[in-house]
Parts: structure tokens; C-alpha cells; sequence
């Protein structure tokens, strides 16, 4: 089934912190993870994906480090600071809340009366 | 075959401003795409096919280097802002000067500080909040500034019919109007790779704009705003900006250029009043005491300039009375004969260095949107001082705007808000670490 693409904004931060809070990932990582995880719902752009790690980077909610021994290209893994990890519990809750009060909505009354 | 991969890098990279940045970023992104190019060549695609699929799969790559760039940016420029408002500085101290005691036609020393300090705010302002703010509500400012640009138009044809100054309004219509083209950039930006529909877009929006000024009275002005969006847009198709191929955006950019230029051709002509208004603005003569008679008091007061020194006034009524706007628009020709051509010549230098400085750093930016906001706002405010400075050369009023900073204290703050976003094109922020550790906790 065809999913609005625009229900990922504003929720693209919360997916990758989630990701980094398993362990640390470098950026093809964390979209192909998104995508198999979600059964290719979620197709981040990389386009997008950087932007934003380096955005998070700034905030000190993630930091970053280059792994280059054992692989045949440099990467860069990104890492989920104590910070990031307050900042996802907090996103996360408030995710909670609202997917609480959709699925409310959603189900038209039920567990109202 | 050319590499695609090594292409996409390449116009990422042009839209990164800080270099020390971008063998860092850019190391990062090939990283991904050839693991991507690798992922799909698995999948039994050939070279070129995983290649085109690892560039898609990343997006557009202005786009991406525009978003790396908002979040990595250069060193603060503050010699460049402190230029800016010292020229404009002292633009208004020689206002102040030149016509003291001159009552209706001068300036109160309390107006002018209040203006200038303004104007500084308006320049710290804008270099601080970025031309990047500017790019990523292009679309929004833009049609913010065309409905005001309307507002303005209906206020002055008595809706709502409020008590009004209408020279005022006249006067803030005409600083306003020379935001238009940058307002005209904004919108324009946000259409890459839209194709054909975006140059729809492009003429609907340069449409109103022109009814807003027909509305708004400026008249004048209209025709070198039309002219120079018209050029604007030009810029656009020879990048090929919307994506719908060089040569046919270019052919409609050229041929609204040739109408446009054709629509004013027959209007001048045909048009006995306009025709006559646009001999005189060449020839005062035909009319020394009706529409030619600014004109021949300009041709007048620089017949009697000196290179250094006050010039000779011929007439018995006094210059400041007689010469209209001589404090505002026709600035430059009072510095002429109160002071000499060569101070009034060294003003016209020191804009054209400060400008053409500016014009030839920011033109040589590789960061695309950067460069066409600079364009946008430097292109008009050059050609404003070329005309300006062709007033005082030839005596001939047929630019009554003036020139860019010095065009009254009140066109100066708008000026100097516009300088800002430039001058911000150079602006920068910190880089993460490059080659950091593994953390501790891993």
C-alpha cells in the first residue's frame, strides 16, 4: 500500500536516534536498516539523512568517528551521546502521546463510551 | 563514459562554501554512494544503472550541498559589514553637511542617526539570519513582499481610504520596488527541476508584480525592475535552473525580454505624452519651463561645477528650491557643485569598488543559490549606480533614483538590509571534528 511519505517529516530524527540507541551505524547502514526494518515504508533519502546527522551532531545529541582499519573505505559511524539518549526517551514519549490520541481518533469513539 | 558518482560529488561540493569542510563531507557521501553503486551491481545491475540508481537514490544534489552548507558554513566577515556602514556612514554626514540650513529639502541630525542606526540594525540583521533563511522561505517572502507591493498599489488609489501622505507613499514605493527583483529570485529558486511550469510560474508572478507597480505608480522604476527580472530569469535558463533544457528556457526568457522591450517601444511612440516625456529626459531644451526644466537646471548647476571646490549657481532662485529632490535623488549632482567632480566621482569609485568587489567574490562562489540571491541583489544596485553616475555625466535626469546607498537615508536602510544577506553568503559555522575517535562508552 502506498504510504504518504510526508507522515516520515518531523519523525526522521526520532528513526535515527532509535537506530543509534542499538549501536553505532554509519549512514548507508542506518537507510538500509529503515527500509528492511519497515518493509520499505520508509525510504529515507540520503539526501536528507545527512543534513540532519550533522544537525544532531551540532546539538551534541550524536557525535561521530572514523573507522578506516579492516575496511576497504573510510566510514563514518555515528554515535548516540547520554544527551541524544534523554533528548530520544523525550521524543519518544511524545510520539507515544500522539500516536495514542491518532489511533483514538482513528478508531471513531472506541473507548470513549 | 563520464563518471556519474564523481559528477554528483563534484556539484555537491560547488555548493559547500567552506573548503576546509568539504573533503570531510564530500569523503562521507562518495563513501554511501559506492556502497549503494555496489548494493545494486549485486542486484545484477550494470555500471551505468547502478550509478544512476546510487545518484537517485541520494536526490539533488544542489539540494544536498544547499542543506550541508546551512549546517556548515564559513568564517564571520565583519570587515565586510563595518565597509558597508561606514560608506553608508558617511553618505549621510555629507547629507547632513551639504544641506544645512536648506529647511524643507534637508535633513534633522536626530532623522539621520535614527535612520543610520536602523540601517546598521538592518544589516547586522539580516548577515545574521543568512541569505540561507531568505532561500528556505523563498517562497513564502516572495509572496509576502508582491502582496505588500499590492497593499501599497490599492492604499494609493484610496483603498482603504485612510488619511495618507501621498508623497511619502510615493517615495516608500519607490525604495520598495528595488527589492522586487531579489523577491522575484526567491520565488523563482524554490521551482528547480520543475520544468516547463515554472517558467509559467515565473511570468504569472512578474505579471502581478508589474500591475502591483503600474498600482503603486512606479513607473519608471517598472521598467528597469521588468528589465532586470527579465535578466534575472535569462541567468536562470543558461543554468538551465528548472530543468526543462537551456535552449528552450532561454528562448522564452528572451523572447518575454524582446516583448517586453517591443511593448515599450510601441508605448514611446504612439504615446504623444510619453513620447514627448522621453525626448525631453535626452533633449530639456525642447522644454526649458515645463517637463525639460529639471533637466536644464541639472545641465545648469554642472556647467558651473568645479573639479574641486563650490561651482557656480546661474540663477537667482536658490539650487536647493530650484532643483527638486537635489537632497535625495539628485544627491550626486549636489555634490558636484558644492564640492567638485572630484569628490562626486571618488563617491561613484568607492560604490563601484565596494560593489564590483562584492559582485566578482560572490560570482565566483561555487554555492549556486548563494551566488543567484548575491545577483539578485548586487546586479540591480550596480546598474542603479551606473545610471546614477550617468545622471551626473551626461545632466540628464532621465534616472531619478539615484544611487544605491546613497539614494536618501531611508533607501539606504533597505539598501543596507539587502547588503546584509550578502554579505552573509561569506558567513560560517563550526565543522564537526574531523577523523574523531571511537567513543569510550563503544
Amino acid at each position: 500500500m502506498p504510504v504518504d511519505k510526508s507522515l516520515l517529516t518531523g519523525s526522521t530524527a526520532l528513526l535515527v536516534m532509535k537506530l543509534l540507541e542499538e549501536g553505532d551505524k554509519y549512514g548507508y547502514q542506518m537507510v538500509d536498516e529503515l527500509r528492511r526494518r519497515s518493509e520499505n515504508v520508509f525510504e529515507l533519502r540520503s539526501g536528507t539523512l545527512y543534513p540532519l546527522l550533522h544537525t544532531l551532531e551540532q546539538k551534541g545529541w550524536i557525535t561521530s568517528w572514523e573507522e578506516t582499519a579492516g575496511s576497504t573505505r573510510p566510514r563514518r559511524y555515528y554515535h548516540l551521546t547520554d544527551q541524544g539518549r534523554r533528548q530520544l526517551a523525550e521524543k519518544e514519549e511524545a510520539w507515544h502521546t500522539y500516536a495514542h490520541a491518532m489511533e483514538k481518533i482513528l478508531r471513531g469513539g472506541e473507548g470513549y463510551a | 563514459m563520464p563518471d556519474r558518482l564523481q559528477d554528483y560529488l563534484r556539484q555537491v561540493g560547488e555548493q559547500i562554501r567552506w573548503k576546509r569542510a568539504r573533503p570531510q563531507l564530500l569523503a562521507e557521501l562518495e563513501t554511501h554512494l559506492l556502497d549503494q553503486r555496489d548494493d545494486c551491481l549485486s542486484q545484477g545491475m550494470t555500471e551505468e544503472e547502478a550509478q544512476q540508481e546510487a545518484v537517485r537514490q541520494m536526490g539533488d544534489p544542489v539540494l544536498l550541498g544547499q542543506s550541508l552548507d546551512e549546517v556548515h558554513r564559513p568564517k564571520p566577515q565583519w570587515g565586510l559589514v563595518v565597509a558597508a556602514l561606514v560608506l553608508a556612514g558617511a553618505g549621510a554626514a555629507l547629507r547632513l553637511w551639504l544641506t544645512n540650513g536648506w529647511g524643507e529639502g534637508g535633513y534633522a541630525v536626530a532623522d539621520v542617526l535614527f535612520l543610520l542606526c536602523l540601517g546598521a540594525a538592518a544589516l547586522v540583521g539580516t548577515y545574521l539570519l543568512d541569505y540561507t533563511w531568505l532561500y528556505r522561505h523563498g517562497k513564502g517572502v516572495s509572496l509576502a513582499a508582491l502582496a505588500l507591493l499590492w497593499l501599497l498599489g490599492l492604499w494609493m488609489n484610496g483603498f482603504p481610504p485612510f488619511q495618507y501622505q501621498w508623497g511619502m507613499l510615493l517615495y516608500v514605493g519607490r525604495v520598495y520596488t528595488f527589492c522586487m527583483p531579489v523577491a522575484f529570485m526567491l520565488w523563482l529558486l524554490p521551482w528547480r527541476g520543475r520544468g516547463g511550469k515554472s517558467l509559467l510560474a515565473a511570468f504569472l508572478y512578474l505579471g502581478a508584480m508589474l500591475l502591483g507597480m503600474i498600482l503603486s505608480m512606479q513607473n519608471g522604476e517598472l521598467i528597469f525592475v521588468t528589465f532586470v527580472c527579465l535578466a534575472l530569469l535569462l541567468v536562470l535558463a543558461w543554468l538551465d535552473w528548472f530543468g526543462w533544457g537551456k535552449k528552450r528556457t532561454m528562448a522564452a526568457a528572451i523572447i518575454a525580454l524582446g516583448a517586453f522591450a517591443v511593448a515599450l517601444g510601441f508605448l514611446f511612440t504612439q504615446n504623444a505624452y510619453l513620447h514627448e516625456r522621453f525626448l525631453v529626459a535626452f533633449w530639456p531644451s525642447r522644454d526649458p519651463d515645463g517637463m525639460g526644466f529639471l533637466g536644464t537646471a541639472l545641465q545648469q548647476a554642472l556647467q558651473g561645477a568645479q573639479w574641486m571646490g563650490q561651482g557656480a549657481w546661474g540663477r537667482a532662485y536658490p539650487y536647493e528650491l530650484t532643483v527638486a529632490e537635489a537632497g535625495r535623488a539628485y544627491f550626486l549632482v549636489t555634490v558636484t557643485t558644492k564640492l567638485g567632480w572630484l569628490p562626486a566621482l571618488g563617491i561613484v569609485a568607492a560604490l563601484g569598488l565596494l560593489l564590483g568587489w562584492l559582485l566578482v567574490k560572490c560570482l565566483g562562489q561555487k554555492n549556486q543559490i548563494g551566488r543567484l540571491v548575491a545577483l539578485a541583489v548586487l546586479g540591480p544596485m550596480t546598474l542603479r549606480l551606473v545610471l546614477g553616475g550617468l545622471v551626473v555625466l551626461l545632466g540628464l535626469p532621465f534616472w531619478g533614483s539615484g544611487v544605491p546607498l546613497f539614494f536618501t537615508c531611508g533607501g539606504a536602510v533597505v539598501d543596507l538590509a539587502l547588503l546584509g544577506f550578502v554579505l552573509s553568503v561569506f558567513r560560517q559555522q563550526a565543522l564537526p571534528v574531523p577523523g574523531a575517535p571511537r567513543p569510550q562508552t563503544q
